[in-house]
């Protein structure tokens, strides 16, 4: 990737949020919201509608998304780099699903969102030890994503069971709302709990981001370079299991986008994590908020999340890898 | 500069792979490891990698313990026989990568990195292929950019697994071409190969690997004999030599 794309790659998130902002119900243009925006900054006289819609309803949910998208996009390159499988994403570790469950149950115990997230958080990251324990010693990719796939089942009916014994009629409703993804519960409060892991996890991902391409080549090439594949795949996987669990704990499960949108950003870019991370970094917090906004923009009630990237990326994703093979 | 492997044996739990293998190794020198299938050659290289530890004895580089860690890398640098489709870096990223050891773990190569990447992908004379895919190239493309990434390390040790398998009579040659000029620099190089003719044209020393008894080593001309191979690889073989335009080839022929 060249050096002078860099400032598009930056620009482009900033751009998304400042139009996202503008719309919905209560529609604002493109100016108007920027005015708003910097009103503070400018002395602007904003109608007190509109600074309320942008600054305490979308904005908190547009950071959300946002942070989410770019942290979920980096998190599935990093396990796609260290599982040399395109096809590895944030739930093949397990975590999303282990999260989940400790959300779900936090959820049934009537948690608050505080407890939620660290419950989820908890179990997400023992979701990918225990992962990293079944897969023993040798590591081997196989094995990792085997081991990933059987802690995801049984998460998955622990989850199933949560659901079973919730109240019908209040708890089993938020639950499977909650888990279909949603960026409505976003708050600066259940934000600045949230966004500092996901950020962690990504600058981890954005600074390691050469020795990508070095841990997805084979073993002895890998260790052959002077590098200690053990711990820098060690770090990579929590910095991406950190960012997972941040996320499901703090709108459900969002899938597809660990997917599309690092196979986009190697379409554009080539395989090298240079520019493989930056990328997807930019393009997932830009998809995010596209998605989102169109899941509160839609229809009067708000559309899943996890629905709108299923049906929109996967569509896409077939295309992108029609158009792919045709080139090869 | 000097590499040595001090009376190293290996084994997989009971199953003893290789036992006391000792050799000593000067700066320009060329080392050919022989063997048949499955006699532990590539086992031997991993071992003096230190990619496997050793069960038995010690590899010295200039006198001191291999450290296993960057510092060594620094210094020497191993081609792995490649089983599998690289990624789909370009040629120019993947030789950049050689730099691994010497870039600290959250650095990106600098301009001086990018230098010395250059001056390896001259040197192997791949210039034209730089903005190439890797998972595009010949079998023998790609072995010029494994060997220029091992290069884009500055080792003084370069350590490659069968560099001229599956790859046809030309880039055979032009591997051994390779490494002859890598040695006349001044670099130790040891690789395995399945070609005794080839240990004869480009090594100065070689060691020769059987299944169950001690290997032997020595001068190449002095191990790759008619005896040992038969003693080895249980084939008959006969060894000439042939003059041409002043030089002495020497042919590996099988005979019944």
């Amino acid at each position: 990737m060249k050096k002078r794309y860099l400032p598009i790659l930056t620009l482009l998130p900033f751009i998304t949020a400042v139009i996202c902002t503008g719309i919905g119900r209560y529609s604002i243009g493109f100016a108007e919201s920027l005015s708003v925006l910097f009103a503070r900054l400018t002395g602007y006289e904003a109608a007190k509608n509109a600074y309320s819609v942008v600054w305490n309803i979308r904005m908190p949910r547009i950071i959300l998304a946002a942070f989410v998208g770019a942290g979920l996009s980096a998190a599935g390159a990093a396990f796609q780099g260290v599982f040399s499988n395109a096809l590895a994403t944030p739930d093949t570790l397990g975590v999303a699903s282990g999260a989940s469950f400790g959300a779900a149950l936090a959820m049934l115990t009537g948690s608050a969102l505080f407890g939620t997230q660290v419950t989820a958080l908890i179990f997400g990251c023992s979701a990918c030890l225990l992962t990293m324990v079944i897969a023993g010693r040798d590591r081997s990719v196989s094995s990792v994503i085997l081991g990933g796939m059987a802690v995801s089942s049984v998460f998955q009916a622990l989850v199933a069971l949560v659901k079973y014994v919730a109240d019908p009629v209040d708890e089993l409703p938020a639950i499977t709302y909650w888990l279909m993804g949603s960026m409505a519960r976003a708050s600066y409060k259940s934000l600045a709990v949230g966004l500092p892991l996901i950020v962690l996890g990504t600058a981890v991902i954005f600074l390691l981001r050469w020795r990508l391409d070095i841990i997805a080549l084979s073993e002895d090439e890998a260790a052959s370079l002077g590098m200690n594949v053990g711990l820098v795949r060690a770090v990579f996987i929590i910095a991406a299991s950190l960012i997972t669990a941040s996320c499901v704990s703090m709108c459900g499960q969002v899938g597809w986008i660990g997917l599309l949108v690092p196979h986009i950003s190697r379409m554009i870019g080539g395989s090298s994590g240079k520019s493989v991370i930056p990328l997807s970094i930019s393009l997932g917090a830009v998809f995010m908020m596209i998605m989102d906004t169109l899941a509160r923009t839609m229809t009067a009630a708000e559309i899943p999340i996890s629905i709108l990237t299923a049906l929109i990326g996967a569509p896409m994703f077939i295309a992108l890898l029609r158009r792919r093979r045709d080139r090869t | 500069m000097r590499f040595e492997i001090e009376k190293g044996s290996f084994a997989y739990g009971e199953r003893g792979i290789f036992k006391e293998i000792s050799f000593s190794l000067e700066g320009g020198e060329i080392l050919a490891v022989l063997g048949p299938n499955g006699c532990g050659k590539t086992t031997l290289l991993r071992c003096i990698t230190g990619l496997l530890k050793l069960a038995d004895g010690k590899v010295l580089l200039d006198g001191q313990s291999m450290t296993g860690d960057k510092t060594q890398w620094q210094k020497m640098a191993y081609v792995p026989q490649l089983h599998t489709l690289p990624p789909s870096y370009s040629v120019r990223e993947m030789v950049t990568l050689g730099r691994s050891a010497h870039i600290g773990l959250f650095g990106t190569p600098s301009a001086h990195d990018r230098e010395i990447v250059q001056r390896a992908v001259d040197e192997m004379g791949i210039d034209s292929l730089s903005d190439k895919r890797c998972d595009r190239l010949s079998g023998g493309e790609l072995q010029t950019v494994m060997i220029a990434r091992a290069l884009a390390a500055e080792p003084s040790v370069l350590i490659l697994d069968e560099p001229e398998s599956g790859l046809d009579f030309r880039n055979q040659e032009l591997m051994l071409s390779i490494i002859r000029r890598l040695s006349e620099k001044g670099m130790i190089v040891i690789f395995n190969t399945h070609f005794p003719q080839n240990a004869l044209a480009t090594a100065h020393k070689a060691l020769l690997m059987s299944r169950d008894e001690a290997p032997v080593y020595g001068a190449v001309r002095e191990v790759i004999t008619a005896d040992n191979i038969r003693h080895s690889f249980g084939v008959d073989v006969l060894i000439t030599d042939i003059e041409h335009n002043g030089r002495i080839y020497s042919t590996v022929t099988a005979v019944k």
